[in-house]
């Protein structure tokens, strides 16, 4: 059988030069403001997306100091790969023509509020403070949602009352997302910048 | 060089976008100044320096770099980011998204260039070959022209759709009962473009033969083969004989049998291609309810609620539809109370006994 696993480098087209490749051409250098880091079946994931949920983990590390270069590489790939997975189940939960209501993301912000003793101004500036705008976090919250019936639909199997602890449940859901995502991963077309 | 002003777009002077400019009637406000000119491609890319220096800087110009003059104008007019303005990431990404929409291009990129004269904003495209011959071997009874539409010859290429294609033809021929299918593509460069061939392997078809269920209860054997749901005479789709597996399994977990292990294994196929399907079971035992808890907020209600709202008893089977309607019994009875609840069940399951204790976890919403 072919093997249709899609791991392949961006670019791979039989024009064979990226527009920037080659010798240069006289003149200023040019900065790259942005650019596409990877494709699944088409749909691309930019640069500075990935700059934004790099700078989200950065935040999140910040006790631990400036990352080392090596550091900083490895934070980028598993950023890139959580993407890749993200975007895979956003498509095939599309196709399952799963959605998020208003009023699901309402109840979820809801619940974040409550979990966390929020009001709404605290919230917002909290969000703020992660680096993100108020609608770059609602729409988060809405692939949340749409991953979780994703997931839900996959894990039939899972007997959730089986469990001694959310543990277990959670661990049992994740080791669902994974295989999952490797079923995804093995059809999907997926480019990835060199 | 002239700026027409607001609404027109700018008479260029050199170059390729002169024998646009001839073209077309410009349109949209693509370059605001004319002044700058526009760098050639190959870019020097600084990757020392950060984007976040060009990021709010005013724009002197906006240039497309890599359209052919068939691409240009379409490009240039979907653009929404305009001379004049600031750099704004996402409007640029917005850009970006857009020329990656217009099918054209296999690769987009946006740069800045700081000049003496301002700031440039370079979006740089690598443009698509157009499919100068397709080829299709083999796929007689796996195809029909609406799959092949994104190939037809002198559309532009795109791998992702070759892809795409090669993976459908794949699926039919699988699921048509060829396990040994094998779809290959080959895409070739031409004076034209480039040339597309897909090739089909179907190999012999194979089909469900007969279904046997070793180790399982007489009893069972009716309910096995509707979970298996395998119709002996279809074709042969592993991928299914998998799922058909799964539901064995679950059907076993609904009746208790939690340590159920189903396995499944294929045949020899037979001269008229039927493989027998053989599951082998070890049923398990049927797990019972050690103990039955309520926790939480309700646990000065536990006897109550045990004796008269919750169905399952002590000693008794478990059964998971069985806990999902006493979860709901006991979220029934504290909102007959104006009680908004949660409830958890939680399990501590004993593999050596078959047993389960089960507790309700109450919280209030």
């Amino acid at each position: 059988m072919l093997g249709l696993a899609g791991l392949s480098v961006l670019g791979f087209a039989l024009a064979a030069e990226p527009a920037s490749a080659g010798p240069a051409s006289a003149g200023p250098a040019a900065v790259r403001i942005d650019g596409v880091v990877a494709r699944v079946e088409g749909t691309p994931i930019f640069r500075s997306e990935l700059a934004v949920r790099v700078r989200t983990r950065l935040i999140e590390r910040k006790a631990a100091g400036a990352p080392t270069a090596a550091e900083l590489r490895e934070i980028e790939r598993d950023e890139l790969t959580a993407m890749i997975d993200d975007l895979l189940i956003r498509l095939d939960a599309a196709r399952l023509g799963f959605v998020s209501t208003e009023g699901e993301l309402a109840a979820m912000i809801a619940m974040v509020k409550q979990m966390y003793g929020l009001d709404a101004t605290q919230l917002e500036a909290a969000v703020r403070d992660w680096g993100l705008s108020f609608a770059d976090y609602e729409e988060q919250l809405r692939r949340q949602i749409v991953a979780q019936k994703w997931l839900n639909y996959y894990a039939g199997a899972i007997d959730m009352y089986l469990f001694a602890d959310d543990g277990g449940l959670n661990a049992a859901y994740a080791a669902e997302r994974r295989r999952r995502i490797e079923e995804l991963r093995a059809r999907a077309f997926i480019e990835v910048s060199a | 060089m002239t700026a027409r002003g607001a609404g027109l777009a700018a008479v260029v002077g050199a170059g390729l976008l002169a024998c646009r400019a001839q073209l077309t009637p410009p349109v949209a406000p693509v370059v605001k100044t004319a002044e700058v000119r526009c760098p050639e491609l190959p870019l020097a890319e600084d990757v020392a320096t950060s984007a976040d220096t060009v990021v709010g800087k005013p724009i002197a110009r906006v240039c497309l770099l890599g359209a052919s003059l068939e691409t240009r104008a379409t490009a240039e007019r979907s653009l929404q980011v305009l001379a004049g303005q600031a750099v704004d990431v996402r409007r640029v990404r917005e850009d970006l998204a857009i020329l990656e929409g217009l099918g054209r291009y296999d690769e987009v990129a946006a740069y800045g260039m700081t000049t003496e004269r301002g700031l440039l904003l370079l979006y740089t495209v690598r443009e698509r070959p157009r499919i100068s011959g397709f080829t299709l071997l083999g796929a007689e009874g796996f195809v029909e022209l609406e799959l092949l539409k994104p190939v037809a010859v002198n559309s532009p290429l795109d791998v992702r759709a070759v892809h795409g294609l090669t993976r459908a033809l794949q699926d039919r021929c699988l699921a048509a009962g060829h396990v040994q299918c094998q779809v290959d593509h080959l895409i070739s460069p031409t004076a034209a473009g480039a040339e597309v061939r897909v090739t089909v392997q179907a190999g012999p078809v194979s089909r469900i033969g007969a279904l046997s269920f070793v180790g399982a209860r007489p009893q069972a054997l009716a309910g096995l083969r509707a979970a298996a749901d395998l119709r002996p005479g279809g074709p042969l789709v592993r991928a299914r004989l998998e799922e058909a597996r799964a539901r064995v399994l679950l059907w076993y977990a609904m009746a208790g049998r939690l340590a159920a292990k189903v396995t499944l294994v294929e045949g020899t196929a037979a001269a008229d291609g039927a493989v027998p399907l053989r599951f082998t079971v070890e049923e398990g035992r049927v797990y019972t309810l050690a103990g039955l808890h309520v926790t939480g907020s309700a646990a000065g209600e536990e006897a109550r609620l045990l004796k008269d709202v919750v169905t399952l008893r002590v000693g008794g089977a478990y059964g998971r539809a069985a806990v999902a309607e006493d979860v709901a019994r006991i979220k029934v009875d504290h909102e007959s109370r104006g009680q908004q609840v949660w409830v958890t069940p939680r399990a501590v399951r004993d593999d050596a006994r078959a047993t389960i204790e089960l507790s309700f976890e109450v919280a209030r919403r």
